[in-house]
């Protein structure tokens, strides 16, 4: 996996659009995969302690921010969508 | 264990917790999570690869019966996975592959599924859905090998049952054989005799397999009108009547008229054999005067097998001659009453010396069919 300074080149080659395209599209793949044990591990821990559990409340908080930020991946997906569709 | 992660327990397929998993994911954390994941739902048997090509490695080794694997990882993706699994599954072999994926473009699931991807599960996942869709993985590939199991060991019964079938039938026509014959040869050999001649000289023309076992198998039938022959006729000593002979002749329509009507192709061939194999080459036999081509095939060659056979074996009115005085008497009415081709092929037995009586004979005959077939 990349770190996020690789995936965002700075370089000045991102300004063609198909560049781009690409960088966002492994910035979202990178947010997914760095999104997916803190989302999984939040809802696991919520079904193993349930809902009575003294740390439910900070759990569902956890899992609303992940979600949160996983709609903000979504955004950035179409967006990265369009950006390719316009090209052609 | 939670109950919204039980499933992998509460099966139609049994018990499915001792599956093995292999998850693929260069992701190390996503690794370590769906691991969690599927333990606590009772996966007694998860691996992990973070290198796609160890993976595919592994897979030669293992039968895993569900692949959890990342569509975009760098170096080797996804795609290229599959492909090299693919390459070394069977053709009718389940891929039990279920792809992890944040990027679900319809593109992008088309070429998974024409890869050999079953399913799909959305990165960030729930480890709920995770559970159920690995469970419905698993199910459905271990009942694709019920089933493959279930086919194999029916073909081997209809096999079993169907070489019963062809065995009871062989045998029904040598015993149906034998009682043409019963009167004047009890041993009944005569009629295996000519059917094993017969099978030689259609292997010796070239005819197709096939044709050639069934003319084999017919051609023992070829004199089962006999028994339609009083004794007193086809038992005696002395020259026959003119009377005498249309009745002798008449056995040819009567072994037809016995084996007509059947949907067997078997049957049939005996019955052109049955009806022709007193024809002549130049159409004075009986008893239809066929000529040339009009005569069956079938009934050609076996005419020639017949007429060689009682040549060579005692009959009550006359002793056996030798195979090479045999030969050279029907090479001498070759192209009047014989077929030339099937003369030409006994020639060729003769000369191979799969005709002679001696004790290697029935070795060399054994042989001969083997390489024909």
């Amino acid at each position: 996996m990349s770190t996020m300074t690789e995936t965002i080149d700075t370089s000045g080659a991102a300004d063609a659009p198909e560049a781009m395209t690409l960088q966002l599209r492994r910035l979202v793949h990178d947010l997914n995969n760095a999104l997916t044990p803190i989302l999984a591990n939040a809802q696991l821990a919520q079904l193993i302690l349930g809902p009575d559990s003294s740390v439910s409340a900070e759990l569902d908080d956890v899992v609303a921010g992940a979600k949160r930020a996983n709609a903000i991946v979504g955004e950035i997906r179409t967006a990265a969508t369009r950006l390719a569709e316009a090209q052609t | 264990m939670t109950a919204a992660l039980q499933g992998a327990r509460q099966s139609a397929m049994g018990d499915l917790t001792d599956a093995p998993v292999l998850v693929v994911d260069d992701d190390k954390n996503v690794g370590k999570v769906l691991t969690r994941i599927l333990q606590r739902a009772g996966f007694t048997d998860v691996s992990v690869e973070t290198d796609p090509r160890a993976a595919v490695e592994r897979c030669k080794h293992r039968d895993f019966d569900a692949i959890l694997l990342d569509l975009h990882m760098p170096e080797v993706d996804g795609f290229e996975v599959m492909d090299m699994l693919a390459q070394g599954r069977g053709s009718e072999d389940y891929s039990p592959i279920l792809v992890l994926t944040g990027d679900l473009r319809v593109d992008v699931k088309e070429r998974a599924l024409a890869s050999g991807a079953r399913d799909f599960v959305e990165k960030p996942f729930e480890p709920t859905e995770v559970v159920a869709r690995l469970r419905n993985l698993v199910e459905t590939r271990r009942m694709h090998r019920r089933l493959r199991s279930f086919n194999t060991a029916l073909a081997v019964r209809v096999a079993d049952r169907t070489a019963e079938v062809v065995a009871a039938k062989l045998e029904v026509l040598e015993r149906l054989a034998r009682a043409g014959e019963y009167r004047d040869d009890l041993t009944g050999m005569h009629a295996q005799r000519v059917g094993r001649l017969s099978g030689l000289l259609a292997r010796e023309l070239r005819i197709d397999h096939e044709r050639a076992v069934m003319i084999e198998q017919a051609a023992p039938l070829h004199d089962i009108g006999k028994i339609g022959v009083p004794d007193a006729i086809l038992l005696k000593g002395g020259a026959l009547t003119e009377e005498e002979v249309v009745t002798i002749r008449r056995h040819t329509f009567m072994g037809a008229a016995i084996l007509s009507g059947s949907r067997l192709d078997l049957m049939q061939t005996a019955e052109r054999i049955a009806l022709t194999h007193h024809e002549h080459w130049n159409g004075r036999g009986y008893p239809q005067g066929l000529k040339e081509d009009e005569i069956p095939l079938e009934g050609r060659i076996v005419s020639v097998a017949d007429a060689f056979d009682s040549m060579t074996n005692d009959r009550p009115y006359r002793r056996a001659c030798s195979a090479e005085r045999a030969v050279t008497e029907i090479l001498h009415w070759r192209g009047t009453q014989f077929a030339p081709d099937v003369v030409d092929a006994l020639c060729q037995l003769h000369m191979s010396g799969l005709l002679e009586p001696s004790p290697r004979r029935e070795e060399r005959v054994a042989d001969a069919m083997a390489t024909a077939s």
